[in-house]
């Protein structure tokens, strides 16, 4: 039995995971089902055939990244069970998820819509509203995501921890 | 207006005989699929939009990266000297003990 028990390669898998299944959220129901932006709807607002459609080449680009991450994560997952080490928590991995989603929120959130204004969360928003949405999507769907998956990562460990020290066994006797 | 429902059918009919042609993917033989061909590979658009569309996607590859092994070695360096403290602390304890002041009870 291992001595040691090593949580990172679950953790990876599941941030991979949590960035794939994050950015296919996004890309579904934000860019499809609601159409509320496109990958370049701040450049090119989807208000003719062509440039809805040119968005939609874009989006699919963007899509095409998002599956990689998740075979990535898929991979990584898979050699993280594999190993002795490492602990097989449905927790830590559902916990992981979601802050690789919260991650992936964040990062884009911060990158493509406040560095590089390719496009903003509402796009057909005014002015203040479309800062207060981005400002929104960064704090609920990249801060509170992170801090939860993070929580939920943390409870694990201390879950298994105790599993591992005998400490229940001691409390349920 | 009571003409409307009569001209529905002819009006459809010359939207079917005498509008363009739509097909507008990027492969299309078209004039709106040249134009969006045109939109997404012409000018010098192309390579500014793909580093756009994939500019979060190396941060978040170093992000897990940092998860998986660890953080990057000048990092690491620090929290190595951060993480000898406790042994500092301990020898500070033993001095302490040894000398008397510590360890009242």
């Amino acid at each position: 039995m291992a001595t040691h028990l090593n949580f990172r390669p679950l953790v990876a898998a599941g941030t991979v995971l949590g960035i794939g299944m994050g950015g296919f959220a996004d890309g579904i129901f934000l860019h499809q089902i609601l159409q509320v932006h496109n990958m370049l709807s701040g450049k090119r607002f989807p208000d003719t055939l062509v440039n809805a459609e040119i968005n939609m080449f874009w989006d699919g680009l963007f899509h095409a990244f998002t599956w990689t991450a998740t075979l990535i994560g898929l991979y990584l997952l898979w050699k993280a069970v594999n190993r002795a080490d490492v602990p097989r928590s449905g927790r830590a991995l559902v916990g992981s998820m979601v802050f690789g989603w919260g991650v992936f929120n964040l990062v884009e959130g911060i990158i493509d819509h406040q560095i590089l204004g390719v496009h903003n969360v509402i796009q057909r928003a005014p002015q203040p509203a479309q800062l207060y949405w981005d400002l929104a999507f960064l704090a609920f769907g990249g801060v509170l995501m992170i801090v939860l998956g993070r929580h939920q990562i943390r409870k694990a460990k201390m879950e298994i921890g105790e599993i591992k020290s005998g400490s229940r066994i001691h409390r349920a006797a | 207006m009571r003409n409307v429902p009569r001209l529905k059918w002819p009006a459809l009919a010359s939207l079917l005989l005498f509008t363009s042609d739509v097909l507008a993917c990027p492969m299309c033989h078209t004039g709106t699929g040249k134009a969006v061909r045109a939109g997404i590979f012409a000018g010098g658009d192309f390579l500014f939009n793909l580093f756009v569309v994939l500019a979060p996607f190396p941060v978040l590859a170093l992000i897990v990266r940092w998860i998986h092994n660890g953080p990057p070695a000048f990092l690491a360096r620090f929290q190595k000297a951060e993480t000898q403290s406790p042994d500092e602390v301990a020898t500070v304890h033993e001095i302490e003990r040894v000398k008397g002041y510590g360890d009242a009870s």
